[in-house]
């Protein structure tokens, strides 16, 4: 690959224009040509470099942005920490509020009353104030259409000095296919992505204005159009909030105020003769829901199922395959086609194809992960059959190039678990692994787990002062066939001090799992707030696993 | 005041002193982040955010250290975190390259004073150049106006634009290596 046919694949590269099939191309070239490799590396410093020398080193600027940013920073958080005071006071105040003359709160105690009974008659669950939290991930980018490759550009001689510029070629140059806008990346549209589910067939009442912004930050579009404090939304218009840092409080007229996050796209709120509804089709709303009428519920639509809130503290987390609905204080019914589950507090369930609707505990005290569970990244991990392992299939760590000391943050290769866990639990980590390599042992008994969002008792001593939370594992080799490990010098101490991990926010967690070594399988990986000494090799934890 | 003292008299929670490390440690940092991320908008914010999380954890820096290694790893890890987002990754095809480039980086522990010297040798030798093309280098790689938009406002093809750039960049780059040289 020439210089120059670098310089044009790495501009496509820049600007979101190359191809797949030349960036398989380019991509090919950097992993096994290294002189090609530091060509496009020396290529991409040049162009970062100047970049900042074109844009001078306006110090006192920086300086002075830095210490905007840093008030902005603090605001937002005053503005998270005001709004979550204000849901919790809301919702406090709701729960002391008498019944006064106005036909509403009348209507609001109705509905507590039959919430009160409709849950004590199912399964006595709490009533209390709502909070729904819900995030719709972006669909990733598919693979765009292929573009026909531009034709060889010819080359004259480059000048000796930076002062002569090319001349044309003579003959007409085909440029290349695809052209990009400059537009800025577009607000997330309640239209694309799998729709809600429909609002039923019924008269709609479209009462307007059905709910009041609030407060504003960052980037937020009424109907695509940039949005102000104070504005109204109507039952036809739909509302979204950019990225990074965007987000907007409002209020709807029955009193529920919701705030959407960044990245977060909603339809129009119908109110109707069936309730409040509200699609939502991609990022995150958090909602401090007034009490319903019990025969006018308010549904929160997704692209999987929708949920029906009568009073309850839940949240919900959707994705491009599913809806997941966490209860934390009360009952909620999550429906998907004909069937549906009742969740009480402390539950959550999925909603998906191929998810049974079952309720599960929100904080497990055991989390179990199997190797089948893990979604492999790269080339350095490899489903294999395994008779000894507990499922029968095991995760074979390959060849790397990388050492055990680097920072898995630049590794491009991992295998990663999701799972469900609570923010207050402290779990040992046990690790159920093997070795098949016959050599030095020193070099073949490493394996790395990186809890993300999480706190780990020990820091692994490989990385020193980086701030990171993946841990060597070594010792893996120390004994023949499966055993259970747990964290660093298991091959030296019988027990040393059991390596725990405390998750920073109850939710989805992601653990990933690096090769230390080659040939190291890992079996199964045991999170146990009850297992607090190393299980014997023949041990299996508890049936219960999260998916 | 010397940079221990100003490292001091930050974790004692003065901002003033802090400020001071900012504008002492912005040029090589983003001289560093620089090689990797080509944006400068992308390389301004990841090192003002570096400079945040740096503040909120200069606590557990221990001042008998040097300073700028950590500050380096604290913008290693937000470059990294800003290359894992989905955001910039315009394209699956993007992604591939992205993956490849990120497998030659290693333990990216680049000298921050080196980077700082390319681009003052580099702002020397943008200077230089004829209004033109000084315009050109700005629209492409400062405003990160695309080619084929470029070119198109410069009506000329985006291949002869492509190579017009090559050639720019070449001599920038030997005026540079000059420049250093002399130095």
């Amino acid at each position: 690959m020439s210089p120059e046919e670098v310089h044009v694949l790495i501009e496509e590269y820049r600007d979101g224009t190359i191809t797949p099939g030349d960036a398989r191309r380019l991509a090919d070239a950097i992993r096994g040509d290294r002189e090609v490799a530091a060509r496009v590396r020396r290529e991409l410093e040049f162009s970062g470099h100047l970049g900042q020398a074109i844009d001078g080193d306006d110090e006192a600027g920086f300086v002075r942005s830095f210490a905007e940013r840093q008030r902005a920073e603090r605001g937002g958080a005053e503005f998270v920490s005001a709004f979550e005071k204000r849901i919790r006071s809301t919702a406090r105040a709701r729960r002391a509020e008498p019944v006064a003359s106005s036909p509403v709160p009348f209507l609001i105690a109705a509905g507590i009353l039959v919430s009160i009974l409709g849950a004590f008659l199912a399964r006595g669950g709490k009533q209390a104030a709502v909070i729904v939290e819900k995030r719709v991930e972006e669909p990733s980018a598919d693979l765009p259409k292929e573009a026909p490759t531009p034709e060889p550009v010819p080359v004259p001689e480059a000048p000796p000095v930076p002062k002569a510029e090319a001349p044309e070629p003579s003959s007409p140059v085909p440029s290349p296919a695809p052209v990009r806008t400059d537009e800025p990346r577009a607000l997330p549209s309640p239209a694309p992505g799998p729709k809600p589910s429909t609002p039923e067939p019924t008269r709609v009442i479209r009462a307007t204005p059905v709910a009041t912004i609030d407060r504003i930050e960052g980037d937020v579009r009424i109907d695509g159009k940039p949005a102000a404090a104070g504005a109204e939304l109507t039952a036809e218009t739909s509302l979204s909030t950019g990225a990074p840092k965007s987000r907007v409080s409002l209020l709807l007229s029955d009193g529920t105020r919701l705030g959407l996050e960044a990245d977060t796209a909603l339809g129009p709120i119908l109110k109707g003769p069936k309730g409040t509804r509200i699609p939502l089709t991609q990022g995150t709303l958090s909602a401090d829901v007034a009490k319903q009428p019990a025969d006018q519920p308010l549904t929160i639509a997704t692209p999987h199922g929708e949920a029906r809130v009568m009073g309850t503290v839940l949240r919900l987390v959707v994705d491009q395959a599913s809806t997941r609905l966490e209860v934390k204080e009360g009952k909620v019914r999550l429906t998907r086609e004909a069937k549906s589950v009742d969740l009480a507090a402390g539950q959550y369930a999925t909603a998906g194809a191929g998810s049974p609707l079952l309720a599960r505990s929100l904080a497990p005290d055991e989390i179990v992960l199997h190797a089948t569970q893990a979604k492999v990244t790269g080339a350095e991990w490899t489903l294999v059959r395994d008779p000894r392992s507990l499922t029968g299939v095991v995760l074979e760590a390959g060849q790397t190039p990388f050492k055990v000391v680097d920072h898995v943050e630049i590794r491009p290769s991992y295998a990663t678990f999701t799972f469900f866990a609570p923010a207050d639990k402290e779990y040992r980590i046990w690790l159920r692994s093997t070795s098949l390599e016959k050599g030095d042992p020193w070099t073949r008994d490493m394996v790395t787990l990186e809890p993300t969002r999480a706190v780990l008792s020990q820091k692994s001593p490989f990385f020193g002062a980086l701030p990171t939370t993946a841990y060597v594992f070594t010792g893996v080799a120390a004994t023949p066939g499966y055993t259970w490990m747990n964290g660093h010098g298991e091959e030296a101490k019988a027990e040393a001090a059991p390596l725990t991990v405390k998750f920073a926010e109850t939710g989805w967690q992601n653990l990933r799992i690096y090769v230390g070594h080659p040939w190291v399988r890992v079996d199964t990986i045991w999170l146990s707030v009850t297992q607090k000494t190393r299980p014997s090799a023949k041990q299996a934890p508890p049936p219960l696993t999260e998916k | 005041m010397e940079e221990r003292e100003l490292i001091r008299n930050a974790q004692n929670g003065d901002r003033e002193a802090y400020g001071q490390l900012v504008a002492l440690y912005q040029a090589r940092l983003r001289a560093f982040v620089a090689r990797y991320v080509t944006r400068p908008d992308d390389v301004f914010d990841i090192v003002q955010e570096g400079f945040i999380d740096a503040m909120q954890h200069l606590d557990r820096f221990d001042p008998a250290k040097d300073f700028g290694p950590w500050l380096r790893a604290i913008c290693r890890n937000r470059m990294l975190n800003h290359f894992r987002s989905a955001k910039v990754r315009q394209t699956a095809a993007a992604a591939l390259v992205d993956e490849a480039l990120q497998s030659t980086w290693g333990a990216m522990e680049d000298d921050l004073e080196e980077g700082v010297e390319r681009v003052a040798a580099l702002r020397r030798c943008i200077d230089k150049l004829e209004k033109t093309q000084r315009e050109l280098v700005e629209q492409r790689y400062r405003q990160e106006i695309p080619l084929n938009d470029l070119a198109r406002k410069v009506g000329r093809s985006a291949a002869a634009l492509s190579m017009a750039l090559f050639r720019i960049r070449a001599a920038l780059e030997k005026c540079m290596e000059q420049h250093l040289e002399h130095a």
